[in-house]
């Protein structure tokens, strides 16, 4: 058996359907805000990449071989001081290989293989893992053979700590509204069960009384009275039986003290 | 209980329901309004700085470019294609309106893109002003030049100088459409407002539950009770499942039944007891004791419990959320099989990715039968939870494949716990008091099956965009467990469809009457041959074609079963109060059919649109006269189980339709285009409710003896 009161297990669906609402409208908008700005973020470092692809192979359209294109270190550099949510940016070759880099100490290192995609994919890639958030172009020569790629690796907490912004402004009005709301509901609840409990417990005072040891010897005649047609007219008919039956059992003590 | 407390019992109901939406609604409203104004501030707050920085750093760009050829003695005014070296960019940043290079006074010199007028007002106007200050004074300081961002209304203009040896030169001015943050605010409003429409229609569910459970259920059984009481019946005490405010007035009720059976067990001891002390008195006290119990039962020794029948409302939410799981892929199995790998089957690729809606909708037909006779084995609350584990199993190894024949593989397993799902609820409501039946049919299964398939499209539609195919699918397997707890709980345990368990019988006897196998054949069957064809399979694919996001998808085919909803109601009250169900059965077909003609003559997506609102309401129209049309036409004896398998039948013809339509639909849409292939469907919707027509008009005369057969 459930013990909750009719206001109560009312109370708590409205406020839960409630709650499930603001819960998946704060987690939906959340989500696309998130997704809208980490596209919309990647888009603009994917911009820089190519914009530095196109800087690399107008070097090597003049013939240059990639490796010796040695301003590129300096283009790299100077792109990584402008925007300081640029973590790194390296230029690899064919093999893999890594021939500059914003972090110096890592040239002449294998790229991460999580830092290129398992198929070639000529306009560029990008991609969040964990804590990599990548965008990266090939470098193609005059013969369309690509010959190496630029990777860019940029700051997570950019897009991180805008969305966790976000998601506690609504949060906390989603909070205050449904907070007021649910209570303002509660209150609807309670004052419309209100009345029904009343007459609920109206009846049931009438039939616990039609139970009471006074109210069970009324008089027979109450017998013949009309059929009960409501709860709470039940009380009558109770009383009825009860009056029957309490007739009988005096009929038959006097039957045995009669004979006695 | 009489008529003052029927109608007491109504009010309250009513009253309850519709109070209590009240309230849910003005709470979701006020969180709706409030949340999608804050998204709208959160847009102008964060996103827009975003666009600026892209427009930022796109600048920066594109004027190191300039930069460079002013610095090799080119004058800004002497650069020569610059509208052509712009023009890639603009292609590449949608979002941007206009590139415009204008000199150290911000004068045009070159300008790409739309709009590039309302920055020259501005400049006119002074609302842009870039020239710099024309001397330095004694001891000041040059600044660095800093971009610059200039609202002008429906466009955000970034100024990025182009600086060349400290000097401005020129600046590059990147105009940022504003209306594309008014588009994502647009976007969000109506992600909202789905929500919204999402959580009312599950607040009116939970709440039709709770009402049923908590009011319904012990406000009939007090009814009964007291019936009882009043006729004289004190044999029974009633079983009380809550202790709220009803449940008390039942342990009440118990308590003076007890007390009334405990005096007349004290009498009739009395009486035996006079009786053995004196035999010759035991005539007369038996007299007393006939006559104290005359018209009247007491209980022997324990009173046995009396307890509330089934009541439609205990199928609903389980059902509702059934739907809700399996409804939240609706919008995107066949994009989501498109990324798939694809089998050599020699099939053309959109046959292959209709085919996991035809397959499913294949082995629910098939299954069918094999849940009626579980149903009748072990009763309805079982049925549903065993079908919820091959549901369960298949949502989530289908969040996890990678091809399309493991895809099919899985949808089969889900299939198959939907049809038993899907039986053990018809079941349950044919297991209801008779009254109750059609009551239950028109006003529980299908707005219950209807409201949770508009709130699983819609909603899987957003969660998909989201969160992706595969995860919405772990959802749906999540919804299914919630659904199986709350049968679990609530659902009684022995209640079982009488007259199930020959359901390949009964279907076969039903459809040896041609009225009903025109009804089935003609009416059923093509009306899902064209939902699933156009709602599930084409859709999707044309809308997704056309340009439209996951959820502007699952936003439009939500339409249909809202439609449906809206119709399904005055379908029924129609065909009951003046009796047209064959003309409603026959005008939804052909207008089902013109509906999609406004493929040819509107914009494709409006004309979408016109098509899905026309077929739902057509379809709402005609599901209750299919049943209802075909229900008289069984002999008397069999009316007792001719809605249970008369439902059964025409279910299982619509499955079949169902499995039938997205391969149609594929077939036509390589032949002719998704347009014409549309408007071929809206053909063969008109063809057979012309030959549904014929052959009603034919047959409705000996229809009264042809009617009468029996069904086994």
């Amino acid at each position: 058996m459930i013990g909750a009161s009719l206001t109560v297990r009312l109370s708590a669906t409205i406020v839960g359907i409630v709650i499930a609402a603001a819960i998946l409208t704060v987690t939906l908008n959340y989500l696309k805000f998130r997704s809208l700005l980490e596209n919309h973020s990647a888009g603009i470092y994917q911009f820089v990449v190519s914009d530095l692809r196109s800087t690399v192979e107008a070097g090597i359209d003049l013939g240059v071989p990639l490796n010796v294109l040695t301003n590129i270190q300096t283009v790299i550099d100077r792109r990584n001081a402008q925007d300081k949510t640029i973590l790194r940016i390296a230029v690899f070759n064919q093999s893999g290989r890594i021939i500059f880099d914003t972090d110096r100490s890592r040239i002449g290192e294998a790229i991460p293989p999580a830092w290129r995609p398992a198929h070639a994919v000529s306009e560029g890639w990008r991609f969040s893992r964990g804590e990599e958030w990548i965008a990266g172009a090939p470098i193609v020569n005059n013969f369309q053979k690509e010959i190496g790629g630029i990777v860019l690796r940029y700051d997570p907490d950019v897009v991180g700590r805008k969305t966790t912004s976000i998601l506690v402004a609504m949060t906390s009005e989603a909070v205050l509204v449904n907070g007021i709301g649910s209570l303002l509901a509660i209150l609807g609840v309670w004052l419309l069960v209100r009345r029904t409990r009343r007459a609920l417990a109206d009846s049931v005072r009438a039939i616990a009384d039609a139970a009471a040891p006074g109210s069970r010897d009324a008089n027979a005649a109450d017998e013949r009275a009309a059929p009960a047609e409501r709860t709470d007219e039940l009380a009558p008919v109770a009383q009825r039986v009860f009056a029957r039956l309490s007739r009988g059992e005096r009929l038959l003590e006097r039957t045995g003290l009669r004979r006695q | 209980m009489t008529t003052r407390n029927q109608r007491g019992k109504l009010r309250i109901e009513e009253t309850f329901t519709f109070s209590l939406l009240t309230f849910a609604l003005i709470v979701l409203i006020a969180n709706a309004v409030v949340t999608s104004r804050l998204a709208h501030n959160l847009y102008e707050r964060e996103i827009t700085p975003e666009f600026n920085r892209e427009a930022e750093v796109v600048g920066r760009t594109v004027a190191a470019q300039f930069a460079r050829a002013i610095e090799l003695g080119i004058r800004p005014e002497d650069l020569v294609g610059v509208e052509e070296f712009l023009a890639p960019t603009l292609v590449a940043q949608k979002r941007f309106d206009y590139l415009l290079f204008a000199d150290a006074t911000g004068k045009v010199l070159f300008g790409k893109g739309r709009n590039t007028v309302l920055y020259t007002e501005a400049v006119n106007q002074g609302t842009i002003s870039l020239a710099g200050p024309a001397a330095l004074a004694l001891g000041e300081k040059r600044e660095t030049p800093r971009v610059r961002v200039f609202d002008l209304g429906r466009v955000m203009n970034t100024a990025v100088p182009i600086v060349v040896q400290g000097e401005v030169q020129g600046w590059l001015n990147v105009g940022v459409d504003r209306s594309g943050i008014a588009d994502l605010a647009v976007e969000t409003r109506w992600d909202i407002l789905i929500i919204l429409l999402v959580s009312l229609l599950t607040a009116v569910e939970i709440l039709a539950f709770l009402t049923g459970r908590s009011i319904m259920t012990p406000v009939r059984l007090i009814r009964v009770m007291s019936e009882k009481l009043a006729q004289g019946d004190w044999s029974r005490r009633a079983a009380i499942a809550m202790r709220d405010e009803a449940g008390h007035h039942l342990i009440a009720l118990n308590a003076i039944i007890d007390q009334v059976n405990g005096q007349w067990r004290r009498l009739r001891w009395k009486a035996d007891e006079l009786a053995r002390v004196n035999p010759a008195l035991a005539a007369r006290a038996r007299r007393v004791v006939d006559a104290v119990g005359r018209d009247l039962k007491f209980a022997p020794e324990t009173a046995q419990l009396e307890r509330p029948g089934p009541i439609p409302a205990i199928a609903r939410a389980p059902l509702f959320v059934y739907a809700f799981a399996e409804q939240l892929s609706a919008s995107f199995i066949p994009l989501f099989a498109k990324t798939l790998q694809a089998p050599d089957w020699g099939l053309s690729i959109g046959v292959l990715i209709g085919l996991p809606i035809s397959v499913f909708f294949a082995v629910v037909a098939a299954s069918a039968p094999l849940g009626g006779i579980l149903v009748n084995r072990l009763g309805t609350r079982w049925i549903i939870m065993l079908g919820s584990v091959p549901a369960i199993i298949g949502y989530v190894m289908a969040a996890q494949t990678t091809t399309i024949p493991d895809f099919l593989l899985w949808r089969c397993v889900t299939a198959i716990g939907y049809a038993l799902i899907a039986i053990a609820c018809w079941g349950y409501l044919a297991s209801l008091p008779n009254p109750d039946r059609r009551t239950g049919e028109i006003s529980v299964f299908i707005p219950a099956a209807m409201a949770g398939a508009v709130c699983g499209t819609a909603i899987g539609a957003m969660l998909a965009d989201r969160i992706g195919y595969r995860a919405t699918y772990l959802v749906s397997a999540g919804l299914v467990v919630v659904a199986a707890f709350l049968v679990w709980r609530y659902m009684e345990p022995k209640i079982a469809a009488a007259g199930r368990s020959s359901a390949l019988r009964s279907t076969l006897g039903v459809l040896r009457n041609p009225r009903v196998a025109a009804i089935v054949i003609f009416g059923a069957m093509p009306a899902k041959i064209v939902l699933t064809g156009l709602l599930l399979y084409i859709v999707p694919l044309f809308l997704s074609e056309l340009g439209a996001g996951q959820p502007v998808i699952g936003r439009i085919m939500m339409i249909y079963g809202l439609a449906v909803l809206l119709a399904v109601h005055f379908g029924a009250r129609l065909s009951d109060r003046f009796g047209t169900a064959a003309s409603q059965i026959t005008w939804a077909g052909i207008l089902t059919g013109l509906g999609t003609v406004a493929l040819g003559v509107m914009q494709p997506v409006a004309a979408l649109i016109v098509a899905l609102v026309i077929m739902g309401l057509c379809q709402g129209i005609a599901s209750a006269p299919m049943r209802s049309l075909a229900a008289p036409l069984f002999e008397r004896d069999a009316a007792e189980k001719a809605p249970a398998t008369l439902s059964g039948v025409i279910a299982q013809a619509e499955f079949v339709g169902a499995a039938l339509g997205p391969v149609i639909a594929a077939i036509l849409v390589s032949a002719f285009g998704y347009s014409h292939a549309i408007i071929a469907l809206g053909g063969l919707s008109v063809a057979t409710a012309v030959v549904f027509l014929l052959i009603e008009g034919l047959l409705k005369g000996p229809a009264a003896n042809l009617g009468n057969r029996q069904i086994p």
